[in-house]
């Protein structure tokens, strides 16, 4: 392929790209513009909160002392073993370190970049799994309007790179037509265990998606074994880079002691822990950035979207369990809206099984040591779901679905503020985070 | 809204665009070779790009030890960092330590195999010597007893100075000890090397 050929090739490719959006746009109702129109500016507003300032405030905020120095050891072959996670999350939170240096733009630069990237992979999977670029579109901006998701796009922390992960491993099975693929979710549900253990849950969803689609032979199910050996080997080679004797009785002993250090934790109250069942409700989010400056401060608070958070809790638990009763109860039958059809409901089961694996059992097994960024995954998973029965509802209601859009766009533009780090006085930043346990 | 809902004749401009695009996707056409290249071209230069990323960052590993040190969270090569030491007058004999390595001008008064160092220095800001701050951050100074404000003064006994330390490298193969005829001890990690100015003893 000649220069010529190439520059040829991007150009009558970026033509046809160009051509084909301008036909998508041409066959859309007004109602559906102004919705895309909006959906854009959640995305690149959503982009932009997570990038600004990013390196704001330049010393560790929240868990980030946990995980900045040692990724900082990891480059530099200290051992140091006093965070008993995984290393995978440390170890691509060194790349940024490798590339801005050890201070708070390095060590917050790959929670970023994965922050943005789910974007992209909530995109990606609701278009798959649905089967509507529409619904793919609607995930993105959820995702991109969601201060969840915005305030661990700014932290160092590894939850959002968890979240992220997860969401990779289930759009891999979904799109997998070969044992490849399924090897390939294998690796990354193997990835986000590496990161934490909570990861290893993703196999729910990926197993169900794996029977439920049957885009793969039913054997292929057998490449997740691979899970358990990627991670041995992430907890090896971090062990390795950090000087430490890195063979199976060396690992084995670094395993226990992980254990006991979770086991130790779930035994100690923390005032920031809330119960795992009042996480759908989202009682106790955590402010996981503060820092103060005369009488403002700026806060990255992990609230949620109210106008998805509850729609997105009643739809994942609502929408298995009415399809439960209505193929169950002869007299219910007919009550299930046509407009769901089966390909939706498969979609709506394995993304409910994400839901609820990802947070139930680890919420159960944390016991007082329970967080709400425990739900991060779990969250991906419904508020996917939600952008799928959103883009199902438009085709009949679109003028509904655009007031819903701005809705959630006044409340982002209300929010912004307390998700971002604007500097705020303690009244204006009470005024956003009205009830006492979202307050630091 | 995907491209197989669009409607196959609409009037206007729209139509127009429409169809256009509806030619070139109807089934049974060959499939577009302007985007196989494409693909190709796309996984050519990701690929590339990957390649070079990786080498990077092997490449800018390889050199993170020598702008950081261990143990000396946030001290880095270029930075000055507040150190605070407490010592004894003795110690201006008793410090030392012993490296082949020279760091703009500063040194070890002995060499790695323990001889003393050909360039020995007489002026003090040359010369290297092992403190540990009272947070515990190892490191090799010089210049602390002659920094200016601390000429002047000459504590009798036991004294907390606080200096200003401008690293300037961080060196892995040193060896330090800690009586003037005790024997050198090699330390396990990098050390960072710099220069102690603005030196003051806190009343």
């Amino acid at each position: 392929m000649t220069p010529a050929t190439m520059v040829r090739t991007v150009v009558e490719t970026g033509r046809a790209a160009w051509l084909d959006a301008v036909d998508r746009w041409g066959a859309l109702e007004n109602e559906e513009r102004a919705t895309t129109l909006l959906l854009a500016f959640m995305i690149v507003g959503g982009a932009i909160l997570r990038i600004q300032a990013i390196d704001f405030p330049p010393y560790y905020t929240f868990d980030e002392d946990f995980y900045a120095p040692t990724a900082h050891n990891y480059l530099l072959g200290v051992p140091d073993l006093h965070d008993y996670h995984p290393p995978l999350g440390k170890l691509l939170s060194a790349i940024g370190l490798l590339l801005f240096g050890f201070n708070s733009l390095g060590w917050r630069f790959i929670s970023l970049c994965l922050g943005l990237q789910t974007m992209i992979i909530a995109f990606w999977l609701a278009r798959e799994i649905f089967a509507s670029r529409r619904a793919g579109w609607l995930a993105a901006g959820f995702v991109a309007a969601d201060g969840f998701f915005i305030a661990y796009s700014r932290t160092g922390l590894v939850d959002g790179m968890l979240t992220c992960l997860v969401l990779w491993s289930v759009l891999a099975v979904v799109t997998a037509r070969t044992w490849r693929g399924v090897a390939v979710a294998a690796v990354f549900v193997g990835a986000s265990m590496s990161i934490k253990w909570s990861g290893v849950q993703t196999l729910a969803p990926a197993v169900a998606a794996l029977l439920i689609f049957r885009r793969v032979p039913w054997h292929t199910i057998f490449w997740f074994a691979l899970v358990p050996v990627v991670h041995l080997l992430i907890w090896m080679a971090g062990l390795y880079l950090m000087g430490h004797a890195s063979g199976p009785a060396t690992l084995w002993q670094v395993l226990v002691s992980s254990f006991s250090g979770h086991a130790t934790a779930a035994s100690a109250a923390n005032p920031l822990a809330s119960p795992w069942y009042s996480w759908p409700v989202l009682y106790h989010p955590i402010v996981v950035k503060l820092s103060s400056h005369g009488i403002t401060s700026r806060y990255a608070s992990s609230l949620g979207n109210p106008v998805f958070w509850f729609p997105a809790s009643l739809l994942v638990v609502g929408l298995p369990v009415t399809r439960g009763l209505t193929a169950w109860w002869a007299r219910w039958r007919g009550a299930w809206p046509p407009l769901f059809d089966p390909s939706f409901n498969k979609a709506v089961f394995v993304l409910a099984v994400g839901w609820a694996a990802l947070f139930v059992p680890l919420g159960i097994s944390m016991g007082q040591h329970a967080f709400l960024y425990h739900y991060q995954p779990s969250y991906g998973f419904a508020i996917v779901l939600l952008a799928g029965v959103v883009a199902k509802l438009e085709q009949r209601w679109p003028r509904a679905v655009l007031v819903f859009v701005a809705l959630a766009i006044l409340m982002a533009t209300y929010l912004a503020p307390v998700w971002g780090e604007f500097p705020l006085t303690e009244q204006e930043a009470n005024r956003r985070l009205i009830f006492l346990p979202w307050r630091p | 809204m995907d491209s197989s809902h669009v409607p196959e004749s609409p009037a206007g401009a729209k139509g127009r665009r429409r169809r256009r695009v509806l030619t070139a996707a109807t089934p049974g056409t060959a499939p577009s070779k302007v985007t196989g290249e494409f693909n190709v071209l796309c996984y050519t230069l990701l690929s590339l790009f990957i390649v070079s990323f990786g080498a990077w960052l092997i490449y800018a590993w390889s050199d993170y030890s020598k702008h950081y040190a261990p143990n000396a969270e946030g001290w880095y090569v270029g930075g000055t960092h507040s150190v605070e030491v407490t010592l004894v007058p003795e110690d201006v004999r008793n410090l030392g330590c012993a490296s082949d390595v020279m760091v703009a001008g500063m040194h070890c008064a002995h060499r790695a195999n323990q001889q003393p160092f050909e360039l020995t220095a007489t002026e003090d800001r040359l010369l290297l010597r092992p403190y540990n701050t009272v947070a515990h951050v190892l490191f090799l100074g010089a210049g602390l007893w002659s920094s200016a404000r601390l000429a002047g003064l000459q504590p009798k006994e036991r004294f907390t100075v606080v200096c200003n330390f401008h690293m300037a490298a961080s060196i892995k193969s040193a060896a330090l000890r800690w009586e003037p005829d005790g024997s050198f001890d090699p330390v396990k990690e990098a050390v960072p090397a710099g220069l102690l100015t603005d030196c003051v003893m806190p009343q």
